[in-house]
C-alpha cells in the first residue's frame, strides 16, 4: 500500500505537470495581442531567427547586441544586476558632432566612445531597468525576461513594438520585418543635445529626422533614425 | 527459527535497505530483518516451516536486488586416483550429498574439483574426508578467494573507470557549453553565434560516452522507480534524463531555425551530474571498504597453517584441518593457531593484539593460550581445546561483525526518512519546476529548478551516516579490546547515569587472602584452620578458596568432612570430625542463634579495615574469626574517578558485610553502596536504580552478576569473567582492567557525536540546498541554484560523512 501511495503521488505529479505544460504552449501566436509582452517577444524572436549573424554577445557588458548598421546597435543585458546599462542605444557620433554636438557638453546620460579599429565614434545611451538578479537564456529570452520585468516600458502601435528608455527616448521594432519603412527605430530626446550644441537644422540631409512630439503634456523636439536589417 | 545471513547487491543508498527490509517482512513467517547499507548483509530470522531461503532470495530479487548466501565460499582441490569421467560424476555426487555445500565441479581433464560451500556448515576436513571415503585423495589448492571481496574490488575498480571516462568527455564538453559565456573564444566552427547546429552536435556527442559510462543511474533508478520504490539513482536518472532529453528538444529547435536554443542546450549539466556523483560513488566504495578494516584486521591475526603431532610425526596442515585434541607444537616467534592448554614447554605469549596487555604473559604446562596470539622465547606444545568457530579470535570477529551488522535506533529512523525522501523530493522538483514555468514562463528555468532540487536533495549521505561510525566505532573499541555487542548498546551506553560495580573481581582483584586469624573458646589456628581449610575444600567461593589457600601454605593437612552445605549469601555448613561447624557471615551466625556480642570490636575493627570477617561457630559458640581481604585493582580508583568526571554516579554492590563494604567504597570513592546482597537479589537492587529513574549499567564477571548484567540498561562484562556473564552481557571488556569502563562510555560518545554530526553533513546540504535550489531565494533577487553546483554539493556531502566517519580512527582510549 505504502509503495503504491509512492508511486502515485510520483505519477500524477508527473501526469498533473505534463497535462498543465502541453495545455501552455510554449510559442504563443503574435495574433495574441492581449499579452503585450509575449507578442513582443515573439516579434523579436524571429528577428534573432531571421538575422542570426546580426545577433552578437558583449562579455565584458554582459549584453546581448542586434547590429543595425555600421558600428550602431541596440543593445539588451542578459542580466539586469550585471550593470546599470539593461538596454543601450548605439548610434554613430559623426551626424552630431558634424552638427555641432560637442561631446565634452554631454550630460551623465551619455557616453561618448572615440572610434577604434573597426567602429566609429558612437554615442551611447543607457538605460538601467532594474538590478535585480534574473536568469535568462538565449538573447530572445533576455529581451523576454526584461520585458515581463518592467512591462510598463512596452507600448504598441498598429505596426510596431516600442519601449520607452526614458522621457522622449525609444526603441522600436517591426512586427513583421520588411513591411514597414522600418525594422527597427531609435528615437532621442534632443534637449540634451542641443544644450551640448547640436544644431537641428543641420541636421538636414543625415539618416536623422527630426519631428515635433507631446511628451508629458510638453512639446519637445525628438530625432527618429530607421533601419532596415535587409539592405 | 532459523537465521540466516545474506548478501544483497544492487542496493546504493538508504531507500534500497529500506526497500529490501520492507519486502523480506512482508512475508510470512518472517520474525526479524535487518539490512545494513554498509555491509551489504541482510540477517534475517524467520520460521522455516512457513518460509525457505529460497522464498527470501525470490522476494529481494523480485524487488530489484541481487542476493545470495552470505558465508559461502569457495575452494578448489587436487583430486587423486580419479582414471575416467564416472569417478569425476562419483567426486562430484559424494560431496554434493555433504551438508553445507552448495556447488560442486569437477574437472577430469585438469583433476581439480571447485567447491562453493557454508563454512559455517562444513569445513575443509569434513569435505576431504568425504572425498576420501568415496576412494580419492584431495589437496588443497591455495588459490582460494574471497568471493566478496573480490567483487567489491572489483566494483570500485568499475566506479573509477565510471569516473574516470565520464570526467574526461565531460570537461570538453562543459569549455565549450559554458566556456564562451566566461570569456572563453571558441572557434568559429563550433560558437554558438556562428554555427549553432554545430554547437550542439559536438556536444550531444560528447555527452552520449558519458551516458553510457554512467548506465547504471538509468538501469536501477527507473527500474526502482517503476517498482514502486525510487531511490536515490532515480533522483539522478530522472534529472539528467530531462535534461538530455530536452538537449534533444533544442537541437532540434535549432535545426529548424530556433537559433536561441543554442543557448538551452543542457548537456553539460547531465555530464558533470553524472561525473561528480560517480565520484562520490567510488569514494564511498573505497571508504567503506576502510570502515571495515577492524574485521580484516581480526581475520589477519589468525596463522594459516599449524604444525600438529601425530603418532610422533611433526606435520604442516592448514589451520582449517586441525581438531580438538590434536598436540600442536609452536617455536619461538610463530603464532598461536588455536586455543589450547599447554601441554608441554615454559614460554611468554604476546597477546596484546587480542587483550591489549602489552606485557609477554608467562606460560608453562596447564596454562591456556589464545589463538593468534604471538609465541615469544620459548618452545611449547599445547592441546587444542577449541578450534574452527569456537576460539576466542572467532567469536570476536563474529561479535564485531554482528555489531556493526546491527542497526542503532537512530539508524532506524534515518532510514525511515531516506525511504520517505525520495518520492518527496520528486514531487517538489515537479511542483518548484511547474511554479517556475507558469510565474516566469521560461521553461529553461524550470527545467533548471527541477534538475538542480532532484540533484541537491539526494539523501545519499543520510543512508551512510550511522552505519559507517557504527562500523569505525565498534572496529576501534575491539582494538582497545572492548567488544560493543550491537548498535543498540553503542546508542545507550553514553545515557548512562548510574554504574554498579560488582566488588568481588571487579574492583577487587578476586583473589582474597587470609589476613587475621582470631581464635577462640580455647581453639588453636592451626586446628581453626584445618577445620576451615576442610570445609572450605568442597566451596568454590573466592573467600573459601582463601581459606584453603592459606592452609595449604601454612602446611596444614586436611580431614575428611562426613557432610557439607553451602547456604547461598550466608556461607556454608560442615561436618568435620563428627563435629558440626557453621562458617560464614554474620547473617548466618544471628541466623543460627551465636551470640557475638563478646567479638563485636574485633569484628568492627576488621571490617573497618576493609577486611571480610569469616565467623566459625560450632556447638552454639562462635570458636574462631577468619578475616579475608582481597586486593582492590590498581586501575579501580582511577577508573571510578574518570567516571565521576563524566557525571556518573558510582555504585558498589556486594554480599559482603556492611562496614567492610563501606571500607572499600571509601578507599575507592564509591557513591551508593548495597551491601549485603543476596546473589538473587542483585537483579533486584539494579532495577531499584532504574525505577528512579536512572540509567544503570552493572560491571561484573562471576556467574551470580548474569541475572543483574541482564537486567541493567548495560550489562558490561569483564574479559577474565564467565561464559554466562559474557553472554548475558551488551559489553565485554576483555582486559580486567576497570580503565576500560570509562572507555566504553567515551567510546560511546564519541560515536554518538559522529553520528550527530554525520546526520548534520548529511542534512545541511539538502536543508540548505532544497529552498535555494527550488528558486526561494532568487524569487526575493538572489541567486538560483545551478545544477553543476548541486551535483558538486551533493557528492561533497557523502564524502564529508565518510571522511568524519574515519575521524573516529583517532579515538583514543581513556588513560
Amino acid at each position: 500500500m505504502r509503495n503504491f501511495n509512492k508511486l502515485g503521488i510520483t505519477l500524477m505529479t508527473f501526469a498533473l505537470s505534463a497535462t498543465l505544460i502541453a495545455c501552455n504552449n510554449d510559442t504563443k501566436s503574435s495574433e495574441d495581442k492581449g499579452n503585450n509582452v509575449e507578442s513582443a517577444t515573439t516579434d523579436f524572436k524571429n528577428i534573432v531567427n531571421k538575422y542570426p549573424k546580426k545577433i552578437g554577445f558583449h562579455k565584458e557588458l554582459n549584453h546581448w547586441g542586434i547590429e543595425l548598421d555600421k558600428g550602431e546597435k541596440f543593445e539588451w543585458t542578459k542580466d539586469m544586476s550585471s550593470n546599470a546599462a539593461d538596454f543601450a542605444i548605439v548610434t554613430k557620433a559623426e551626424p552630431f558632432i558634424s552638427a555641432g554636438l560637442d561631446v565634452n557638453k554631454l550630460g551623465n546620460g551619455w557616453l561618448f566612445k572615440k572610434a577604434e579599429e573597426d567602429t566609429p565614434d558612437l554615442l551611447i545611451r543607457p538605460y538601467d531597468v532594474s538590478d535585480r538578479n534574473k536568469f535568462s537564456s538565449g538573447s530572445s529570452d533576455a529581451m523576454r525576461v526584461i520585458l515581463k520585468f518592467k512591462p510598463e516600458v512596452l507600448t504598441k502601435d498598429d505596426t510596431h513594438n516600442i519601449v520607452t528608455l526614458g522621457e522622449g527616448f525609444e526603441v522600436r521594432w517591426a512586427e513583421e520585418i520588411g513591411k514597414t519603412n522600418a525594422d527597427f527605430m531609435f528615437r532621442l530626446n534632443s534637449t540634451e543635445l542641443v544644450e551640448a550644441g547640436l544644431d537641428l537644422d543641420k541636421l538636414e540631409g543625415t539618416d536623422w529626422k527630426v519631428i515635433s512630439e507631446q511628451v508629458n503634456g510638453e512639446t519637445i523636439k525628438v530625432l527618429d533614425r530607421m533601419y532596415m536589417l535587409e539592405k | 527459527m532459523e537465521t540466516r545471513e545474506f548478501l544483497v547487491t544492487g542496493m546504493t543508498c538508504a531507500a534500497c535497505s529500506r526497500a529490501v527490509e520492507r519486502t523480506t517482512k512482508k512475508l510470512d513467517g518472517v520474525i526479524e530483518t535487518n539490512v545494513n547499507l554498509a555491509t551489504e548483509k541482510l540477517n534475517i530470522s524467520f520460521d522455516q516451516e512457513k518460509l525457505s531461503a529460497e522464498d527470501i532470495k525470490n522476494a529481494v530479487i523480485k524487488a530489484g536486488y541481487g542476493i545470495k548466501e552470505a558465508e559461502l565460499d569457495k575452494k578448489s582441490y587436487k583430486i587423486e586416483g580419479m582414471t575416467c569421467t564416472a569417478c569425476a560424476k562419483a567426486v562430484e555426487r559424494a560431496v554434493k550429498k555433504v551438508d553445507g555445500v552448495e556447488e560442486a565441479n569437477v574437472n577430469f581433464a585438469t583433476e581439480t574439483l571447485a567447491i562453493s560451500y557454508d563454512k559455517s556448515k562444513v569445513r575443509n576436513s569434513d569435505i576431504k574426508a568425504t572425498i576420501e571415503k568415496a576412494g580419492y585423495k584431495a589437496i588443497d589448492e591455495i588459490n582460494s578467494t574471497d568471493d566478496h571481496q573480490a567483487a567489491k574490488d572489483q566494483e570500485i575498480k568499475r566506479m573509477w573507470n565510471q569516473f574516470v571516462i565520464s570526467a574526461i568527455f565531460t570537461v570538453p564538453l562543459l569549455v565549450i557549453a559554458m566556456g564562451h559565456m566566461i570569456g572563453y573564444d571558441l572557434p568559429t566552427f563550433i560558437d554558438p553565434m556562428d554555427n549553432p547546429m554545430t554547437f550542439g552536435l559536438v556536444q550531444l556527442v560528447l555527452i552520449i560516452p558519458v551516458v553510457i559510462a554512467g548506465r547504471r543511474f538509468y538501469t536501477v533508478g527507473f527500474r526502482t522507480l517503476f517498482k514502486g520504490s525510487p531511490n536515490m539513482d532515480s533522483l539522478i536518472a530522472i534529472g539528467t534524463a530531462a535534461a538530455v532529453l530536452y538537449g534533444l528538444f533544442a537541437l532540434y529547435q535549432i535545426s529548424i531555425g530556433n537559433i536561441d536554443y543554442a543557448f538551452e542546450l543542457y548537456f553539460e549539466s547531465a555530464g558533470v551530474i553524472i561525473t561528480l556523483i560517480s565520484l562520490g560513488k567510488y569514494l564511498e566504495n573505497v571508504t567503506k571498504g576502510k570502515t571495515s578494516e577492524a574485521i580484516k584486521k581480526l581475520m589477519g591475526l589468525a596463522p594459516k597453517t599449524a604444525t600438529v603431532e601425530r603418532d610422533g610425526v611433526e606435520t604442516v596442515i592448514q589451520i582449517e584441518d586441525v581438531i580438538v585434541g590434536d598436540i600442536i607444537i609452536v617455536k619461538p616467534g610463530e603464532k598461536i593457531p588455536v586455543d589450547g592448554e599447554v601441554v608441554d614447554g615454559i614460554t611468554a605469549i604476546d597477546e596484546s593484539m587480542l587483550t591489549g596487555e602489552s606485557i609477554p604473559v608467562e606460560k608453562n604446562v596447564g596454562s591456556k593460550v589464545i589463538g593468534a596470539s604471538i609465541n615469544k622465547n620459548g618452545s611449547i606444545k599445547f592441546k587444542a581445546t577449541k578450534v574452527g568457530k569456537d576460539t576466542a579470535l572467532a567469536q570476536i570477529i563474529k561479535l564485531v561483525e554482528d555489531a556493526q551488522g546491527s542497526k542503532a535506533p537512530i539508524a532506524k529512523m534515518a532510514d525511515i526518512i531516506s525511504s520517505y525522501f525520495v518520492p518527496i523530493v520528486i514531487s517538489i522538483a515537479t511542483l518548484s519546476a511547474l511554479f517556475w514555468y507558469f510565474y516566469d514562463g521560461s521553461f529553461i528555468l524550470a527545467l533548471t529548478v527541477f534538475v538542480s532540487v532532484l540533484v541537491i536533495a539526494c539523501p545519499c549521505a543520510l543512508g551512510l551516516a550511522t552505519p559507517t561510525s557504527i562500523m569505525v566505532g565498534t572496529g576501534k573499541g575491539a582494538e582497545n579490546g572492548v567488544l560493543i555487542k550491537s548498535g543498540v548498546a553503542l546508542e545507550t551506553t553514553h545515557r548512562i547515569q548510574t554504574i554498579v560495580f560488582d566488588k568481588t573481581g571487579t574492583i577487587t582483584e578476586g583473589k582474597p587472602v587470609v589476613t587475621d586469624i582470631l581464635v577462640f573458646e580455647g581453639l588453636t589456628e592451626d586446628v581453626l584452620m584445618k577445620v576451615a581449610g576442610s570445609a572450605e575444600k568442597k566451596s568454590e567461593h573466592p573467600l573459601g578458596e582463601a581459606i584453603v589457600r592459606r592452609a595449604e601454605e601454612d602446611g596444614i593437612e586436611f580431614v575428611n568432612v562426613d557432610s557439607f552445605k553451602a547456604i547461598p549469601g550466608h556461607g556454608i555448613e560442615a561436618t568435620v570430625d563428627g563435629n558440626t561447624y557453621l562458617l560464614g557471615n554474620k547473617k548466618l551466625m544471628i541466623e543460627s542463634n551465636i551470640a557475638l556480642e563478646k567479638y563485636e570490636d574485633s569484628s568492627h575493627r576488621l571490617a573497618e579495615e576493609g577486611k571480610t570477617p569469616m565467623y566459625v561457630a560450632t556447638e552454639g559458640k562462635l570458636v574462631g574469626i577468619i578475616a579475608v581481604a582481597d586486593p582492590i585493582k590498581e586501575t579501580s580508583l582511577r577508573a571510578i574517578k574518570k567516571l565521576h568526571e563524566m557525571g556518573i554516579e558510582v555504585a558498589m554492590l556486594t554480599g559482603d558485610n556492611q562496614r567492610t563494604a563501606n571500607a572499600i567504597a571509601k578507599q575507592v570513592g564509591i557513591d551508593v553502596v548495597l551491601a549485603e546482597v543476596l546473589p538473587q537479589d542483585k537483579a533486584n537492587e539494579v532495577k531499584k536504580l532504574q525505577d528512579k529513574g536512572r540509567k544503570v549499567a552493572m560491571v561484573g564477571d562471576g556467574i551470580n552478576d548474569a541475572p543483574a548484567l541482564a537486567q541493567a540498561d548495560i550489562g558490561i562484562a569483564i574479559g577474565s569473567g564467565t561464559d554466562v556473564a559474557i553472554e548475558s552481557a551488551d559489553i565485554v571488556l576483555m582486559r580486567s582492567d576497570l580503565m576500560d569502563v570509562p572507555t566504553a562510555i567515551k567510546l560511546s560518545k564519541s560515536t554518538i557525536t559522529n553520528i550527530k554530526q554525520n546526520l548534520f553533513w548529511a542534512f545541511i546540504y539538502n536543508t540548505l540546498g532544497i529552498p535555494l535550489a527550488m528558486g526561494v531565494l532568487y524569487f526575493f533577487g538572489g541567486p538560483l541554484l545551478n545544477p553543476i553546483f548541486a551535483a558538486f554539493a551533493m557528492s561533497l556531502s557523502s564524502v564529508s560523512v565518510l571522511l568524519n566517519a574515519l575521524r573516529l580512527k583517532q579515538f583514543k582510549p581513556v588513560k
